[in-house]
């Protein structure tokens, strides 16, 4: 079986990513990247994601292209250099396949330092399944607000109020919420300064951090 | 420093090749792609770039698009259907202040399986004497398809000349004639600074070629009585 979500995965953080932030970073299992704005995260089994590093931006791209192909055995990072096992294509030969990308510029960014924040005890659950709705709806440069009380199954946003104190830009939410398919149940995280992190069980994570009104 | 001409020809390449000819191939220097209606091809002078002979299967052609839009591909060996590419690697260098180019290093990409196409045979036919190949225009104009709808036809106009409008739309009486979604396709391949020659064989088939070695030829749509 392919491993359709983590190239799922690859090419939203492919997106998410700027030059100033390059590169995906890896780490005990866990792959993040991040723009300084908004955040991707997918934590795996450190035996399926192994090593420490960056996978530099053309790495996961032919990285994303394997992962919707070949059914992958485990990703080892070393640095900036990427190797991937997988099975061999023809059934009649049994051996593993090592597929190495050599390595390329990419800095480390120790993105998992901003993990803690987005999740407990840093955040509180703000609702289960909630409906988002609005953030398709509305255009890509409108700002919404969460609403008051959020309960699981309704809507989470509302288009932003001129007093609002804290707002999200509704491209940025879409933008990381593509991680996500329909009918994942995402979980809504929001620490004390804004910052709103979606879940889900898979161990995907978006984080998006808010617009404040300064007085 | 990407390989960008070789992201674009296999973007192209991807995007045509289809059932019965899958997949990208190799023979003799020569990549190719064609879908049996549609053809691109790009030949290399340099017999180093481009060695071997086989099959790219587009799984491989995928991974190797994304390397060559990342880094400088210094080679593709195709041994049937395993390909293995050098790939430049890049390195922050403190004392220059930025990125810089490394060593070359292989990467082999799983094989996957793919048919392999008579190269040759498809290249014969577009140099093939006995066909009446004859040169219709040198660097034509092809507006005229980036105004009408993709789901519109094109025939030649009667006597194109050389940097002259090359289609007009197609009438109810023209004998071949040509779809504006299959030649803007295939068109995407050249440059804006290639210079095409435009050749055309007497059963309608035409041929554009740049002077780095691009070809793309389609097949008209005949009028049968």
């Amino acid at each position: 079986m392919v491993d359709s979500m983590l190239a799922q995965f690859l090419n939203v953080a492919l997106d998410v990513q700027t030059p100033a932030y390059a590169g995906i970073r890896v780490t005990g299992g866990t792959l993040a990247a991040s723009d300084g704005v908004i955040l991707v995260a997918f934590k795996l089994n450190s035996e399926y994601i192994r090593g420490e590093g960056m996978i530099p931006p053309a790495t996961a791209r032919a990285l994303a292209a394997l992962a919707n192909e070949v059914y992958l055995e485990y990703v080892e990072v070393d640095g900036t250099a990427v190797s991937l096992v997988t099975r061999e294509q023809y059934a009649d030969r049994a051996e593993c396949l090592t597929v190495s990308f050599p390595p390329f510029a990419c800095r480390t960014l120790r993105i998992e330092s901003f993990l803690p924040r987005c999740t407990p005890p840093d955040a509180t659950l703000l609702c289960e399944a909630p409906s988002l709705k609005l953030v398709k709806a509305a255009r890509l440069t409108d700002f919404v607000e969460l609403v008051d009380k959020p309960v699981c199954g309704s809507e989470l946003f509302q288009l932003k109020l001129p007093d609002a104190k804290v707002w999200y830009s509704v491209r940025q939410l879409r933008e990381g919420l593509r991680l996500f398919r329909a009918r994942d149940s995402v979980s809504v995280f929001r620490n004390d300064q804004g910052w709103l992190s979606f879940r889900d069980d898979w161990g995907r994570l978006f984080a998006v951090t808010p617009f404040v009104k300064r007085d | 420093m990407p390989s960008s001409e070789l992201a674009h020809f296999l973007n192209v390449a991807i995007d045509i090749q289809a059932t019965p000819f899958l997949g990208i191939h190799v023979a003799d220097g020569v990549i190719l792609a064609t879908d049996g209606v549609m053809l691109v091809a790009k030949k290399f002078d340099n017999k180093v770039f481009l060695r071997g002979e086989g099959a790219i299967s587009p799984k491989a052609a995928k991974v190797l698009e994304a390397l060559a839009e990342a880094t400088w591909i210094g080679s593709i060996a195709v041994v049937g259907n395993r390909v293995t590419a050098t790939a430049q690697t890049t390195r922050y260098d403190e004392k220059a202040g930025g990125e810089v180019a490394g060593e070359y290093c292989d990467v082999s990409l799983p094989e996957f399986y793919c048919p392999r196409a008579p190269v040759a045979r498809m290249l014969a036919v577009l140099t093939d004497e006995s066909r009446g190949w004859e040169t219709v225009a040198e660097n034509p104009n092809v507006k005229v398809l980036k105004e009408m709808s993709a789901r519109d036809y094109v025939a030649l106009i009667d006597n194109p000349r050389n940097g002259g409008e090359l289609f007009r739309p197609k009438e109810i009486d023209d004998p071949h004639w040509y779809s504006v979604a299959q030649l803007r396709r295939g068109l995407r391949l050249f440059g804006k600074n290639s210079r095409l020659s435009v050749r055309r064989n007497s059963s309608g088939g035409l041929t554009f070629s740049d002077q780095w070695g691009y070809t793309f030829a389609v097949t008209p749509f005949v009028k049968h009585n």
